[in-house]
Protein backbone atom coordinates (compact mmCIF):
# COMPACT_ATOMS: atom_id res chain seq x y z
CA UNK A 1 0.00 0.00 0.00
CA UNK A 2 2.43 2.24 1.10
CA UNK A 3 4.86 1.43 -2.01
CA UNK A 4 1.34 1.97 -4.11
CA UNK A 5 1.30 5.47 -2.34
CA UNK A 6 4.50 6.59 -3.59
CA UNK A 7 4.56 5.21 -6.63
CA UNK A 8 1.16 7.39 -7.46
CA UNK A 9 2.92 10.34 -5.86
CA UNK A 10 6.06 9.45 -8.72
CA UNK A 11 3.86 9.74 -11.45
CA UNK A 12 2.40 12.68 -10.29
CA UNK A 13 5.57 14.74 -10.08
CA UNK A 14 6.80 13.60 -13.31
CA UNK A 15 2.98 14.97 -14.34
CA UNK A 16 4.12 18.14 -13.13
CA UNK A 17 7.60 18.67 -14.16
CA UNK A 18 6.49 18.05 -17.92
CA UNK A 19 3.54 20.43 -17.58
CA UNK A 20 5.26 23.10 -16.57
CA UNK A 21 7.36 23.03 -19.24
CA UNK A 22 4.96 22.52 -21.22
CA UNK A 23 2.88 25.34 -20.40
CA UNK A 24 6.20 27.45 -20.15
CA UNK A 25 6.65 26.93 -23.51
CA UNK A 26 3.31 27.26 -24.48
CA UNK A 27 1.95 30.44 -23.12
CA UNK A 28 5.46 32.12 -22.85
CA UNK A 29 6.59 34.44 -19.20
CA UNK A 30 3.32 35.18 -18.85
CA UNK A 31 2.95 31.68 -16.60
CA UNK A 32 6.68 32.01 -15.26
CA UNK A 33 4.97 31.83 -11.90
CA UNK A 34 3.01 28.81 -11.82
CA UNK A 35 5.04 26.86 -14.34
CA UNK A 36 7.68 27.90 -11.71
CA UNK A 37 5.48 26.86 -8.25
CA UNK A 38 4.97 23.48 -10.56
CA UNK A 39 8.62 22.47 -11.39
CA UNK A 40 9.65 23.26 -7.77
CA UNK A 41 6.48 21.13 -6.24
CA UNK A 42 7.14 18.25 -9.24
CA UNK A 43 10.89 18.18 -8.53
CA UNK A 44 10.16 18.03 -4.90
CA UNK A 45 7.56 15.41 -4.98
CA UNK A 46 9.82 13.69 -7.19
CA UNK A 47 13.07 13.61 -4.70
CA UNK A 48 10.97 12.55 -1.94
CA UNK A 49 9.13 9.76 -3.53
CA UNK A 50 12.40 8.35 -5.39
CA UNK A 51 13.68 8.03 -1.73
CA UNK A 52 10.86 6.45 -0.07
CA UNK A 53 10.51 3.76 -2.69
CA UNK A 54 14.67 2.90 -2.29
CA UNK A 55 13.78 3.13 1.44
CA UNK A 56 11.17 1.07 1.35
CA UNK A 57 13.26 -1.49 -0.91
CA UNK A 58 15.86 -1.22 0.97
CA UNK A 59 13.56 -2.13 4.19
CA UNK A 60 12.07 -5.00 1.87
CA UNK A 61 15.52 -6.88 1.60
CA UNK A 62 16.58 -5.98 5.35
CA UNK A 63 13.82 -7.04 7.74
CA UNK A 64 15.74 -7.49 10.72
CA UNK A 65 16.37 -3.46 9.32
CA UNK A 66 12.58 -3.12 8.88
CA UNK A 67 11.68 -4.45 12.34
CA UNK A 68 14.18 -2.67 14.15
CA UNK A 69 12.67 1.03 12.54
CA UNK A 70 9.30 -0.03 13.03
CA UNK A 71 10.19 -0.66 16.96
CA UNK A 72 12.11 2.88 16.52
CA UNK A 73 8.89 4.61 15.37
CA UNK A 74 6.55 3.11 17.59
CA UNK A 75 8.86 3.19 20.65
CA UNK A 76 6.56 5.18 23.66
CA UNK A 77 9.48 7.34 24.84
CA UNK A 78 10.69 8.06 20.99
CA UNK A 79 6.80 9.47 20.41
CA UNK A 80 6.94 11.15 23.66
CA UNK A 81 9.85 12.74 22.76
CA UNK A 82 8.92 13.95 19.24
CA UNK A 83 5.65 15.49 21.25
CA UNK A 84 7.54 17.40 23.63
CA UNK A 85 10.59 18.53 21.02
CA UNK A 86 7.27 19.43 18.63
CA UNK A 87 5.40 20.95 21.09
CA UNK A 88 8.41 23.04 22.50
CA UNK A 89 9.15 24.17 19.04
CA UNK A 90 5.70 25.29 18.34
CA UNK A 91 6.09 27.83 21.51
CA UNK A 92 9.46 29.14 20.23
CA UNK A 93 7.84 29.45 16.95
CA UNK A 94 5.24 31.52 18.37
CA UNK A 95 7.46 33.50 20.86
CA UNK A 96 9.73 33.94 17.57
CA UNK A 97 6.10 35.59 15.75
CA UNK A 98 5.55 38.38 18.38
CA UNK A 99 9.10 39.67 18.50
CA UNK A 100 9.50 39.34 14.72
CA UNK A 101 6.56 41.60 14.59
CA UNK A 102 7.79 44.04 17.30
CA UNK A 103 10.79 44.20 15.23
CA UNK A 104 8.88 44.76 12.08
CA UNK A 105 7.29 47.59 13.93
CA UNK A 106 10.13 49.15 14.84
CA UNK A 107 11.69 49.03 11.64
CA UNK A 108 8.61 50.60 10.12
CA UNK A 109 7.58 47.95 7.81
CA UNK A 110 3.71 48.16 6.18
CA UNK A 111 1.49 47.15 8.44
CA UNK A 112 0.25 44.05 6.18
CA UNK A 113 2.86 42.69 7.19
CA UNK A 114 3.04 43.26 10.97
CA UNK A 115 -0.77 42.18 11.33
CA UNK A 116 0.22 38.95 9.03
CA UNK A 117 2.57 37.81 11.54
CA UNK A 118 0.40 38.68 14.66
CA UNK A 119 -2.45 36.52 12.74
CA UNK A 120 -0.47 34.16 12.24
CA UNK A 121 0.49 33.96 15.82
CA UNK A 122 -3.14 34.13 16.96
CA UNK A 123 -4.16 31.34 14.13
CA UNK A 124 -1.41 29.35 16.36
CA UNK A 125 -3.43 29.93 18.95
CA UNK A 126 -6.89 28.96 17.91
CA UNK A 127 -5.50 25.22 16.83
CA UNK A 128 -4.06 24.92 19.83
CA UNK A 129 -7.17 25.52 21.82
CA UNK A 130 -8.84 23.36 19.52
CA UNK A 131 -6.77 20.74 19.42
CA UNK A 132 -6.78 21.10 23.78
CA UNK A 133 -10.33 20.32 23.31
CA UNK A 134 -10.87 17.52 21.23
CA UNK A 135 -7.69 15.74 22.87
CA UNK A 136 -9.22 16.48 26.52
CA UNK A 137 -12.63 14.94 25.02
CA UNK A 138 -10.94 11.80 23.75
CA UNK A 139 -9.16 10.89 26.72
CA UNK B 1 10.00 6.24 40.06
CA UNK B 2 12.85 3.79 40.86
CA UNK B 3 13.30 0.32 40.03
CA UNK B 4 14.48 -2.88 39.88
CA UNK B 5 15.19 -3.25 36.38
CA UNK B 6 18.88 -3.52 35.91
CA UNK B 7 19.07 -5.87 38.96
CA UNK B 8 16.10 -8.13 37.40
CA UNK B 9 18.09 -8.05 34.08
CA UNK B 10 21.21 -8.81 35.26
CA UNK B 11 19.71 -11.89 37.34
CA UNK B 12 18.41 -13.14 33.93
CA UNK B 13 21.16 -12.67 32.18
CA UNK B 14 20.32 -10.64 29.24
CA UNK B 15 21.44 -7.56 27.78
CA UNK B 16 19.81 -3.99 27.41
CA UNK B 17 19.16 -5.07 23.58
CA UNK B 18 17.93 -8.07 24.39
CA UNK B 19 15.51 -6.81 26.63
CA UNK B 20 14.54 -4.26 24.35
CA UNK B 21 13.84 -6.87 21.61
CA UNK B 22 11.65 -8.84 23.70
CA UNK B 23 9.25 -5.95 24.40
CA UNK B 24 9.52 -4.16 21.35
CA UNK B 25 11.16 -1.29 22.51
CA UNK B 26 14.48 1.06 21.95
CA UNK B 27 17.34 -0.23 23.83
CA UNK B 28 17.77 3.75 25.22
CA UNK B 29 14.01 3.20 26.16
CA UNK B 30 15.20 0.05 28.62
CA UNK B 31 18.33 2.28 29.81
CA UNK B 32 16.12 5.24 30.52
CA UNK B 33 14.10 3.10 32.17
CA UNK B 34 17.08 1.50 34.48
CA UNK B 35 18.78 5.13 35.14
CA UNK B 36 14.83 6.01 36.41
CA UNK B 37 14.99 9.15 33.66
CA UNK B 38 11.86 7.49 32.36
CA UNK B 39 8.42 6.44 33.67
CA UNK B 40 7.05 4.13 31.77
CA UNK B 41 3.38 3.63 30.59
CA UNK B 42 1.14 1.47 32.34
CA UNK B 43 1.10 -0.75 29.31
CA UNK B 44 4.78 -1.16 29.27
CA UNK B 45 5.16 -1.71 32.68
CA UNK B 46 2.87 -4.26 32.77
CA UNK B 47 4.71 -5.74 29.27
CA UNK B 48 8.10 -5.55 31.77
CA UNK B 49 6.42 -7.18 35.16
CA UNK B 50 4.58 -10.05 32.66
CA UNK B 51 8.57 -10.82 30.85
CA UNK B 52 10.05 -11.03 34.58
CA UNK B 53 6.65 -12.99 36.23
CA UNK B 54 6.86 -10.01 38.46
CA UNK B 55 3.83 -7.97 39.75
CA UNK B 56 4.32 -4.11 38.64
CA UNK B 57 4.76 -3.16 42.30
CA UNK B 58 7.93 -5.54 42.70
CA UNK B 59 9.91 -3.95 39.98
CA UNK B 60 8.71 -0.24 40.38
CA UNK B 61 8.67 1.56 43.57
CA UNK B 62 6.57 4.17 43.83
CA UNK B 63 7.09 6.82 46.67
CA UNK B 64 4.84 9.40 47.94
CA UNK B 65 6.56 12.27 47.78
CA UNK B 66 6.60 11.38 43.80
CA UNK B 67 2.97 12.63 43.62
CA UNK B 68 3.72 15.79 45.51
Amino acid sequence: MSRNKYIIILFFSIILIISAFIIENLMGTDVKVISGIMLGLGAGLFGMSVAKLIELNYLKKNPLKAEEQTIELKDERNIYIRYKAKAKAGDITGYLLIALAFICIVAKLPVWVTMSLIGVYVVNFIIQLVFLSIIQNEM
Amino acid sequence: MKNVLAELRKEYGISQDELAKKLKVSRQTIGSLEKGRYNPSILLAYNIAKFFSRSIEEIFIFEEDENE
